[in-house]
């Protein structure tokens, strides 16, 4: 046996093509890399039978002798970078270093010289160069270093700043990770082949949905794989983001690393060890992150209530300003995250692996950036006498200060804990993020041809909310999934790798979540001014004609349901008579607004299963071609004479074919192409909440009451038309309109499609670096797109209330673009990577919070309003011999789309149509044109006669915030001693944001209401917002402009680190 | 020369690292973003035009009248729409003018504010939300009084949509200072019949141009300014503002148009109309249009609700219909069957539901209001005086009733 400790560094030089590293498709299921290849005579060309083959790197080593043929093949090694050996009496010993991914296949044709020959060295192409020769899928690898590169240093936690680096991938303005555009969630996530994908939805950010909130640790290696890809992976949408874990290796390390900034406060503590025994059987890697962070927008010392929509979720950025938003936006996370790989090989030539991996999250999240002192809960008043923010209306108008009063004290329900209704929140609102993920895993040799990897894991993402200040209460909540799964790789011949496997997830939400705001359901709140209910299936917009909706919400009837619940005494202190206290005679002692309970009730099976087919044409030509077939059932339980809230198709099934191919003209250019169709499964969370009726159980055995009537109520039932059959009845229908609306009117839901189409060409210059471009189109099917109708305006803050939420796949996606990606990889001197990606992506958002519903029938698209078309990120790494290390980070984008844009779609008397923005057509606060009050003209053909003096091209997205430009410094040292502790340390300081950019997208400014004419700018925006003592009036923060910007990103830091490896 | 060439290499690539840092430092310029806007003045594109007249009040179910002070003014651009939508009115007549005593109670006048026992009429009077303006369909209001393309209105958009939806136009309940509070709508068949769009934001109809003041008129020139301001605080407080004490020159954001009543001759008294209903929905209605009057418009105002349902529910709102004659003189005037709001699937409805409470009043001008009104006229200086000079009125009082049901259909 030779002994592998000791690597003759021969080399061979050769004139023709030997040393083909070829990287094929990743296979996401698998967690291992195959290395293959022939050994043949220098001279005679014929192959060499019994050559010992070692393939040896810190974290394992393999062992094989070629067979009659010459041929070897390790099918289940590890990634790591590996020093492949070749040594037989008679011949000169050959080596080569070679880096191995997950599912990376490497071919090594090595020939052996009888005689020793000085040659110039061949150098290893490693796995995150932009250049792989004869790739068939499009895909990009961030190695450990790069991926320090990028980051600025080692244990940095942030995943977007690594995934930004990488063409394809965008961050949009609420720095929501996206690939190749479409949603933050039709993107899938792996780490070690466990799905990340989040089993339910992200109530923090709708729009994001890995189950690790972005933070790494432990990851050793990143491969992205956008568009379609290949047949072995699937729900992969627009993309796959792959981690791998690192490994413990002999010898053994020990990492320690302490940071800290003093403004604002952040402190991180991480830890790493990886070890293994001698003989590499046993391997295991430990790592922890502890990390306290308090969060900072703007420069220091802002005032909250100067920052806007500043911090606030996607869902809201973009949207009427609101102030009061920032109040609830994080103030500090505390993370700590652990992870554990142990690695077990056994059997003949270690073939045979065991790996149990497992990571555990505990993130919690303090709200109320803007301080929660004297901040009440959601349904409490800040003064004796006073509710805020909810007045009731009454029989003699709106805002009766009698009845505000009344519903504060007696009505509205209490959150838990609160002792009454005036009382202030002693903590902030918390969120808590737990998620653990764990796998076993077993992969072996079958035969000497096939390797076979089989994986059953299980996740738990936890989302618990108590939120007392905005009345949300979920604790426990969120989701598992459980896994199980089998990859089989065969090679058949030396040109043909088949692949084939199959996997099964089942996905389980649970938990309940109690919103004790919901209550306005009952009520005939002033807040939302009567502006008629509009749907697209009915003429627009004729008041209340829209059934589903509130139909107590009709000011022309002054009374509502709340009014069922006012005692008798202060009924006839309202002087009202009749229909006015219809509950007291079954709850003497009064009774409050039932709160709402959502409950998860929706199941998920999803499963896959493909075959595919690799094949070496020549050794120019090689292609790749599979068949995946995924699919999902929904366990859709319903309660009895309610169907489910957001209907779904249950069963959903998919064939999805990939072709790849690839050409490699010469050693240093390959040209490919590829096409997949993927699907993107909807989660169960989306369409399994439904309201619980057990808020309403006191409620069951009181006869149904419609006050307005004086009979029975009767919109109950899907269509709001049934008679209801108790008060609870009428009370749970209400709620679930106010909740999800009439949903029937919409088709079943079933999961988008994309096809995937790109071409690349990546070339390998002569002093290592390499150059890749890829051209792409995608296209997306069935997109799920919420529409919805502003049926008014918040009295407090001006944000709109948004009346029925339709869900239909009615979307659509178009996205071209260029991806480029230059790197160079050098251990002394200057290494860099540089990615850009150009996007032009259109789709069904326009800028701003909602899709109209005429939009999406008229089939308009709009420039995604998420994605920059251009941006570019550029990472350089300077090291020299005297231990400095200087890494810029510089990353810029084009802007942002925004603007209203000068038409709008609309329903004009019940059709569709494209018109003039106007205060006509659309909630006048948000419009760029103002209608003449004497002479409004028609929906179509408004007159306008003012406007906000902003030529907003066509429909909505045609303008361009500023560019921008992020740069963050990374400045280390590591003393050039000889030995000790010192020369095992680093001292660093990272810059973040070098130059203090605040950058922001410009939100609409619905304070600038003051069309005087054309432009003519007033001075403060005469706006009223809330009254409340946390959320004051800033005047000052609401300027004359149409667009405010706001600074949301913190400002310049100071990170100061040590880390030592022990 | 190797040192020299490469100190100056050396000089060149700090330049250019210093350059490029300028660069990105200077680039996203810490964030301002906002587009550019274009603005210009409104006080130099748009005009501004004022007539006074003598208004007779007829009230007391007909049997007094009384008289005041008339007033029309059209603020429009060159394209005809009205010049701001944002602007403070002040009236200022000649000395002897005096807010004071109202011609139809006798008494001291109410809801007039601080312009009680001035010359002027401002703010005070005209945002008068309890008394003069009319009723707003359509939430919480606290839109103000402004100067527009036709006549004065409380329809500012002053404010984000937390105070009031889109404003549109809403008449004041005339005469001001009266006694009397008739809402004076341009609707079917005179005016077109606005969409359900346009309804459901709260229209109600077309402006009449005119509003009247029940107090003393005086012989002399009456001034209006419209104060355009260019910066302001609160609704409550605009700036500038016009002084009452006035200046020659206005200054500038102020625009302003004078007007002289030079005849204290009022038109006769209008008597109440007559109605004779036909069952169907309209009726004929029997109007003596005043001699001196070279127009007249006849207001018929269906408050909502009635009979049969599919008739109440589609006259949710108040509905107004105007009809416009030129003839002076006793006459009949037919009341369409079917003006009245379409229902959910587009059919007509009666103009006045069966049961429907209703309100005739008429007007008689001797100047072309009719002609001068939106949407038919866009000229910017349309003809809003009389041969005479002035804009005369005279209103009549109100006939009120409920139309007869039929028998069950």
């Amino acid at each position: 046996m030779f002994n592998g400790l000791r690597c003759v560094k021969k080399r061979v030089l050769f004139l023709s093509v030997f040393c083909f590293a070829a990287s094929g498709g990743a296979a996401l299921a698998e967690t291992a890399g195959i290395i293959s290849g022939r050994v043949s005579d220098d001279r005679t060309r014929v192959a060499v039978a019994g050559v010992q083959v070692i393939a040896k790197s810190p974290s394992a080593t393999y062992r094989t002798t070629t067979d009659a043929h010459g041929a070897y093949r390790f099918l289940s090694v590890l990634p790591d970078t590996y020093s492949l050996s070749f040594l037989k009496s008679g011949y000169a010993s050959y080596s080569i270093s070679v880096v191995v991914l997950n599912g990376s296949q490497q071919a090594v044709n090595v020939p052996l010289s009888r005689t020793l020959k000085v040659i110039a060295s061949t150098r290893a192409r490693s796995a995150g160069s932009a250049f792989q020769r004869g790739m068939t899928i499009d895909t990009y690898t961030v190695t450990g270093a790069q991926i320090d590169m990028v980051q600025g240093k080692t244990f940095n936690t942030d995943e977007n700043t690594l995934l930004r680096s990488i063409p394809s991938v965008t961050i949009d303005k609420t720095g929501t990770v996206s690939i190749r555009g479409g949603f933050a969630f039709e993107a899938a996530y792996e780490f070690e082949g466990i799905d990340y994908t989040a089993p339910t939805a992200n109530l923090q950010n709708t729009l994001q949905n890995i189950s690790n909130f972005g933070l790494l640790n432990g990851v050793g290696s990143v491969q992205l794989i956008p568009g379609g890809g290949d047949a072995t992976h699937g729900d992969s949408g627009t993309g796959l983001v792959l981690f791998t874990a690192k490994h413990g290796t002999y010898p053994s390390y020990f990492h320690l690393d302490v940071e800290s900034t003093l403004f604002p406060y952040l402190h991180q503590l991480g830890l790493e060890w990886g070890w293994a025994d001698p003989s590499q059987r046993f391997s295991n890697y430990a790592g922890f992150i502890g990390l306290r962070s308090a969060f900072q927008y703007g420069a220091p010392g802002s005032a909250a209530n100067t920052l806007g929509t500043l911090g606030t979720n996607a869902a809201t950025l973009g949207s009427t300003i609101d102030p009061n938003l920032v109040y609830y936006a994080p103030s500090f996370r505390a993370s700590n995250d652990f992870v554990d790989n142990a690695i077990y090989r056994f059997g003949k030539n270690n073939s045979q692996r065991l790996q149990f991996f497992i990571q555990d999250q505990a993130i919690t999240q303090t709200l109320d950036y803007g301080g929660f002192q004297y901040l009440p809960y959601i349904s409490g008043g800040t003064t004796a006498g006073k509710c805020a923010p909810y007045p009731v209306n009454g029989p003699g108008g709106p805002v009766n200060t009698l009845q505000q009063n009344y519903a504060c004290d007696s009505l509205i329900p209490l959150f838990p804990g609160q002792r009454n209704t005036y009382a202030f929140v002693s903590q902030a609102d918390q969120l808590k993020s737990p998620f653990l993920a764990y796998k076993v895993e077993y992969g072996t040799s079958l035969g000497s041809s096939s390797q076979l990897t089989a994986r059953y894991f299980r996740t738990f993402s936890g989302q618990s909310e108590d939120l007392p200040a905005q009345g949300i209460f979920a604790d426990p909540y969120g989701g598992t999934r459980t896994a199980g799964q089998f990859d089989v790789t065969t090679q058949i011949g030396e040109k043909n790798t088949l692949k084939y496997g199959a996997i099964y997830e089942f996905v389980v939400p649970y938990g309940n979540r109690y919103d004790f705001t919901s209550y306005t359901a009952f009520t005939t709140p002033a807040y939302i001014i009567s502006y008629p209910i509009t749907h697209p299936n009915q003429p627009l917009p004729l008041p209340y004609t829209y059934t589903g909706l509130l139909p107590n919400n009709n000011p022309s009837f002054q009374q509502g349901l709340e009014q069922d619940f006012f005692s008798p005494s202060f009924c006839a202190q309202l002087q009202i008579h009749g229909s006015c206290g219809y509950l007291s005679s079954w709850f003497p002692g009064g009774a409050r607004f039932p709160f709402e309970e959502d409950v998860s009730t929706v199941t998920q099976q999803q499963y896959g299963a493909y075959l595919q087919d690799n094949i070496e044409m020549s050794n120019k030509w090689r292609t790749e071609a599979g068949l995946r077939l995924d699919g999902y059932n929904f366990q859709i339980p319903t309660q009895a004479g309610a169907p489910a809230s957001i209907p779904a198709v249950e069963h959903q099934r998919l064939y999805e074919p990939h072709f790849d191919l690839s050409y490699a003209p010469d050693l240093r250019d390959t040209i490919r192409f590829g096409f997949g169709h993927t699907l993107s499964m909807p989660i169960p969370s989306l369409l399994g909440a439904d309201v619980s009726r057990a808020p309403y159980a006191p409620f069951q055995d009181i006869p149904s009451y419609d006050n307005t009537t004086g009979k029975a109520a009767q919109y109950c039932g899907p269509l709001a038309n049934q008679l209801c059959g108790n008060y609870a009845d009428q009370l749970y229908w209400l709620t679930r309109d106010y909740r999800y609306g009439s949903s029937t009117l919409e088709a079943p839901l079933v999961g988008a499609t994309f096809t995937n189409i790109d071409l690349s060409w990546a070339h390998e210059f002569h002093d290592g670096s390499a150059l890749k471009i890829t051209p792409f189109y995608r296209r997306g099917y069935n997109v799920i797109e919420q529409t919805a109708s502003i049926i008014g305006f918040n009295y407090q803050t001006g944000s709109p209330v948004f009346g029925d939420v339709a869900y239909s796949n009615l979307g659509i996606q178009k996205a071209t673009g260029v991806e480029a990606l230059y790197n160079k990889d050098i251990p002394l001197g200057i290494s860099m990577q540089i990615g850009a990606t150009y996007i032009s992506q259109f789709g069904n958002e326009p800028p701003g919070t909602f899709l109209q519903p005429a939009a999406l029938a008229l089939g308009l698209v709009y420039r995604s309003p998420d994605l920059s078309p251009f941006q570019i990120n550029t990472a350089f790494n300077y090291q020299n011999a005297h231990g400095w290390r200087i890494d810029p980070v510089i990353g810029f984008n084009v802007g942002y789309p925004y603007g209203q844009g000068y038409y709008t779609a609309v329903y004009c008397n019940g059709i569709a149509v494209v018109v003039p923005a106007s205060s006509l057509s659309v909630i006048y606060s948000q419009t760029p044109g103002y209608i003449d009050p004497l002479d409004p003209g028609t929906c179509t053909k408004p007159n306008i006669a003012a406007t906000r003096g902003i030529h907003e091209p066509g429909l909505a997205g045609g303008l361009l915030t500023t560019p921008r430009v992020d740069v963050n410094l990374t400045t280390e040292y590591r003393p050039p001693v000889g030995k000790g502790v010192l020369a095992q340390s680093v001292f660093g300081l990272q810059i973040l944001n070098l130059f203090d950019q605040l950058y922001n997208v410009p939100v609409y400014n619905g304070c600038y209401g003051s069309p005087i004419s054309t432009g003519l700018q007033s001075g403060n925006a005469p706006c009223t917002y809330s009254s409340a003592p946390y959320a004051p009036p800033d005047v000052a923060a609401h300027s004359s402009a149409p667009y405010l910007t706001y600074p949301n990103l913190p400002p310049i830091s100071f990170r100061l680190y040590y880390q030592v490896t022990i | 020369m190797i040192a020299f060439s490469r100190a100056a290499a050396a000089a060149a690539a700090a330049s250019a690292a210093a350059l490029l840092l300028a660069a990105l430092s200077a680039c996203g310029n810490g964030g301002a973003s906002e587009p550019p806007q274009t603005s210009y003045d409104p006080a130099a594109t748009s005009k501004l035009q004022f007539a006074v007249g003598i208004a007779t009040l007829s009230y007391n179910k007909g049997e007094s009248v009384a008289y005041g002070l008339n007033e029309i003014e059209t603020l429009r651009q060159n394209d005809g729409l009205s010049g701001t939508l944002y602007n403070v009115p002040m009236i200022i007549g000649p000395s002897g003018f005096a807010v004071l005593l109202s011609t139809e109670t006798g008494v001291q006048v109410q809801g007039a504010g601080n312009d009680t026992g001035t010359n002027h009429i401002t703010w005070g009077t005209l945002n008068n939300q309890s008394l003069w303006i009319g009723p707003h369909r359509g939430g919480p209001k606290q839109s103000t009084s402004g100067a527009f393309g036709y006549g004065l209105c409380a329809c500012n958009s002053d404010s984000g949509p937390p105070n009031g939806i889109t404003p549109l136009f809403v008449s004041y309940n005339l005469p001001v200072y009266g006694d009397d509070d008739a809402d004076w709508y341009g609707g079917p068949p005179a005016f077109p019949q606005e969409g359900p769009s346009v309804i459901a934001l709260g229209w109600q109809g077309y402006s009449l141009g005119f509003t009247d003041f029940a107090v003393k008129p005086v012989l002399g020139t009456y001034h209006l300014y419209a104060a355009v301001p260019p910066s302001y605080d609160t609704p409550q407080n605009p700036t500038p503002s016009p002084n009452p004490n006035g200046t020659p020159s206005p200054p500038p954001g102020i625009l302003a148009a004078g007007a002289q009543l030079t005849s204290l001759q009022a038109i006769p008294q209008f008597t109440t109309p007559t109605f004779t209903p036909d069952h169907k929905g309209g009726g004929s209605i029997g109007v003596q249009v005043p001699a001196g009057a070279t127009e007249a418009m006849v207001v018929v105002y269906a408050v909502h609700g009635g009979e049969p349902a599919t008739c109440g529910q589609a006259h949710q709102f108040d509905s107004f219909y105007t009809i416009v004659t030129h003839t002076v003189g006793a006459q009949k005037l037919v009341l369409a069957d079917n003006l009245g709001p379409l229902t959910q699937s587009g059919k007509q409805t009666p103009t006045i539901c069966d049961g429907e409470s209703y309100d005739i009043y008429a007007a008689a001008m001797d100047y072309p209001a009719y002609e001068a009104s939106y949407p038919n006229n866009l000229s910017q200086l349309p003809l809003i005086k009389g041969p005479n000079g002035q804009a005369d009125v005279s209103t009549s009082d109100k006939l009120f009733d409920t139309y007869p049901r039929r028998g069950r259909h």
